[in-house]
């Protein structure tokens, strides 16, 4: 298995939006193992609120209006990861049959992680697209940053 | 079985961006990171409350500087000394080379933050490589902060 991590570092964030998205490759598997969110901006009491996050997958077209970061290996020696992801899709992937796993309601005022038990750890078949997406638009604009780590088989 | 050892700072006034703690596996041995904590004692109370960006990066050739060196404490004392060298509070970032971010955190510092990688995890840091912990954002005001790194050694 080979792990990698994409990230997303101090953007703003005003609308709903697919805040990571990873689409496998053609070959192998993707294990998604944890991801984690977090905020600096709205901070204290008068700014705390609740968004919803959920994980999809399914999508069959990619979103748009984010970008696609760097894929890091977590061992500099592995090959590049053979999946995409993107970051802050302001337009959400859409399309296929799209299935909501999980989800959360995230207090912003403190770090969410989420990291998979080993049993249950998403996997994405051959060019199968998985979504953590952010359904509620802030009540104000908050400076956000992400990450997603994943391994690949294959 | 690696060789487990810790590294800590306490109570260093934060005013300015700095990479908060990094390591350089040696010639010899590889590093592999198990967690890391960050703190503070200062600015408590709700109007205080802030968020600080935090990063995770890897492959800067030259060391940061200005910070110090703090000592590298096996978990079991029989063990041998650390090859790695351990480096704290250095508001000269090293940021030279070829610089990859595996993680981007934002941190209330009204709690205390902690990350523990999974086994499967683990960054692995082959030998002359450096990983930092670093603190992008300037706090509003000074910070009173603590923060510890726990890693093995390979080989």
């Amino acid at each position: 298995m080979r792990y990698y991590t994409g990230q997303f570092t101090g953007v703003a964030v005003t609308v709903v939006q697919d805040l990571l998205s990873i689409l496998n490759g053609t070959t192998g598997s993707v294990i998604i193992y944890e991801f984690g969110i977090s905020q600096s901006t709205e901070i204290g009491d008068a700014q705390e609120e609740g968004l919803s996050i959920v994980l999809k997958e399914g999508a069959t077209t990619v979103g748009s209006g984010g970008t696609i970061p760097a894929v890091v290996p977590l061992d500099v020696g592995d090959a590049a990861a053979t999946s995409v992801v993107r970051a802050n899709d302001t337009t959400p992937a859409i399309n296929g049959t799209i299935v909501t796993h999980q989800t959360w309601n995230w207090n912003i005022r403190i770090p969410f992680q989420y990291i998979w038990t080993p049993e249950t750890r998403p996997i994405l078949r051959v060019n199968r697209r998985a979504v953590i997406g952010l359904l509620t638009a802030p009540a104000d604009s908050i400076t956000m940053s992400g990450y997603l780590v994943w391994g690949e088989t294959g | 079985m690696p060789r487990i050892y810790t590294s800590q700072f306490s109570g260093v006034a934060v005013t300015a961006q700095q990479d908060l703690l990094s390591i350089l596996a040696g010639a010899a041995c590889g590093v592999v990171l198990y967690e890391f904590g960050l703190s503070q004692s200062t600015e408590v109370g709700d109007a205080q409350e802030e968020g600080l960006s935090i990063v995770f990066k890897e492959g800067a050739t030259a060391a940061g500087s200005v910070g110090s060196a703090p000592a590298m404490v096996p978990l079991d004392l029989g063990d041998a000394a650390a090859t790695a060298v351990v480096r704290a509070n250095d508001t000269t970032i090293a940021g030279t080379g070829t610089i990859v971010t595996h993680y981007s955190w934002n941190w209330n510092v009204r709690v205390p933050f902690q990350y523990i990688w999974i086994p499967e995890l683990r960054p692995v840091l082959r030998v002359g490589r450096r990983a930092v912990i670093g603190l992008l954002t300037t706090p509003a005001d000074s910070i009173t902060m603590s923060g510890y790194l726990t890693f093995g050694e390979i080989g």
